[in-house]
């Protein structure tokens, strides 16, 4: 047997090998996001990170960049990629290639199928959504309406400041909006906004946004410490004016109306907007069936598949390119600023009720549902065990949907190309 | 000022329709109430 022969079984090594005398850089990056990956996979284990998302993800970011072959059918990648999925078929401006190209890798990449009939039509964020509508309690909106809205629309000043400052980083308007969204901190509305505004960056733009994501739960407890002192987080939100229960008609009224309102105004974000308040429509008709269906196998499965799609997604040649880095630093900068802008409507409703609003539930108008609002009431329960928030933090975290919902579908309007 | 502008008029249109939506809902509760109590009144 001839070296040729080994280099020819081991190609996984051998494209190693001739990374590093090539281009060291490339060879190194490779070696990193296999260490990444596997970092994921423990860290979700050791519940760091969420799980569900994180270990499919990050099985499937080790196990890319270890399989690198010599195999380029579009010749896309001077010589080398995998055979799990192509997402750069497709991309050309010759609608007759690209027919050609997305059937030719059809054929051969075993997840190029979920890739095209389910990621690059936004059907996956839509599926995400329809379980996460399966799980919303608009009961919580629906008590405080204006509250909640106030909360979640200075929630999303991220978003709104991201968006001139990426510009200044040298980005279109168009991959500026999809980076900015992140602030809305909504993974399905993230990968919604990146494939309709910039499907060239959609890869690094939903891996940050979701990796950023895992890190809002460790991170977001330190941001409510350092601005909301200890006094302010143990206050207890008066007791609720006594108001009949609403019932599940009436939110089920309210879901109809939403949805066909906000369609109407932002035909764009249609897709998103239905799905979601479709989830909410089944909770609340009570069909055991569909609603168990929705809670479970499409959530989970659609999670699943997110998550393991985003990992293999994660090749080197994608994520080294210059564009990337910065969204690392934007990316941050959204979520951040969005944070502080929830806490500000914190403050300002402290301020209005004469100190009988506590700050801290500002944050989950931060649209992270659930996680934001769990968070808020942690922080708030390890300062004063009874001060029961969470009612009034899902509402601001429901609220938080509809607004970045509403903010994705004026982006895609106004910038589409 | 790239984007600033398209910025503000992202926020101000979010927050024309955000607080719309809250309109929309402090009705649908206000006017349901109202139908509740209504249907109280006739039953009793």
């Amino acid at each position: 047997m001839t070296w040729d022969a080994l280099a020819n079984i081991f190609q996984g090594v051998t494209t190693l090998i001739q990374s590093f005398s090539q281009d060291p850089k490339m060879a190194i990056a490779r070696i990193g996001l296999i260490g990444l990956g596997l970092l994921l996979v423990y860290m979700g284990k050791k519940g760091y990170l969420e799980a569900l998302l994180m270990i499919p993800m990050g099985l499937g970011m080790a196990t890319v960049n270890a399989a690198l072959m010599f195999f380029d059918p579009l010749k896309l990648h001077g010589g080398t990629g995998t055979l799990f999925v192509e997402a750069q078929a497709g991309a050309t401006a010759d609608a007759l290639k690209n027919a050609a190209e997305v059937m030719t890798v059809l054929q051969i990449d075993w997840l190029q199928p979920i890739y095209t009939f389910t990621f690059s039509n936004g059907l996956i964020a839509c599926l995400v959504f329809m379980g996460i509508g399966a799980l919303l309690d608009v009961g919580y909106v629906m008590a405080r309406p204006f509250q909640s809205m106030f909360i979640a629309v200075l929630a999303e000043l991220g978003t709104i400041i991201t968006f001139p400052i990426a510009q200044l980083f040298g980005y279109t308007p168009q991959q500026a909006a999809a980076i900015a969204i992140v602030g809305g901190a909504d993974g399905p509305m993230v990968l919604f906004t990146s494939l309709r505004l910039a499907p060239e960056l959609f890869v690094p733009i939903a891996v940050i946004a979701y990796l950023y994501l895992g890190f809002a739960y460790g991170g977001y407890p330190y941001l409510i410490r350092l601005l909301v002192p200890k006094k302010l987080l143990a206050i207890k939100p008066s007791p609720a004016k006594k108001k009949r229960n609403i019932t599940s008609g009436e939110k089920m009224l309210f879901a109809v109306v939403a949805c066909v309102f906000l369609s109407f105004l932002l035909p764009v974000a249609a897709p998103l907007i239905f799905s979601l308040f479709f989830g909410v429509v089944i909770r609340e008709s009570g069909i055991k069936e569909f609603i168990e269906l929705l809670q479970g196998p499409i959530l989970y499965a659609s999670t699943m598949f997110l998550g393991l799609m985003l990992g293999v997604l994660c090749d080197v040649n994608t994520i080294m390119d210059p564009k990337v880095l910065p969204l690392l630093l934007l990316g941050v900068l959204s979520l951040l600023i969005s944070g502080i802008g929830g806490i500000l409507a914190g403050y300002i409703l402290y301020f209005i009720t004469r100190g009988k609003f506590n700050p801290a539930i500002g944050i989950a108008g931060v649209s992270c549902v659930p996680t934001t609002a769990k968070v808020a009431q942690k922080v708030v329960t390890k300062v004063n065990k009874s001060a029961i928030i969470l009612p009034e933090a899902l509402g601001a975290n429901v609220s938080g949907v509809i607004t970045t919902a509403i903010i994705a579908g004026i982006f895609c309007s106004l910038l589409a190309k | 000022m790239n984007g600033w502008n398209e910025a503000l008029l992202t926020y101000g249109l979010t927050i024309v329709i955000s607080f719309s939506v809250a309109c929309m809902i402090q009705l649908i509760v206000v006017l349901l109430e109202k139908f509740s109590e209504k249907r109280k009144g006739q039953h009793s």
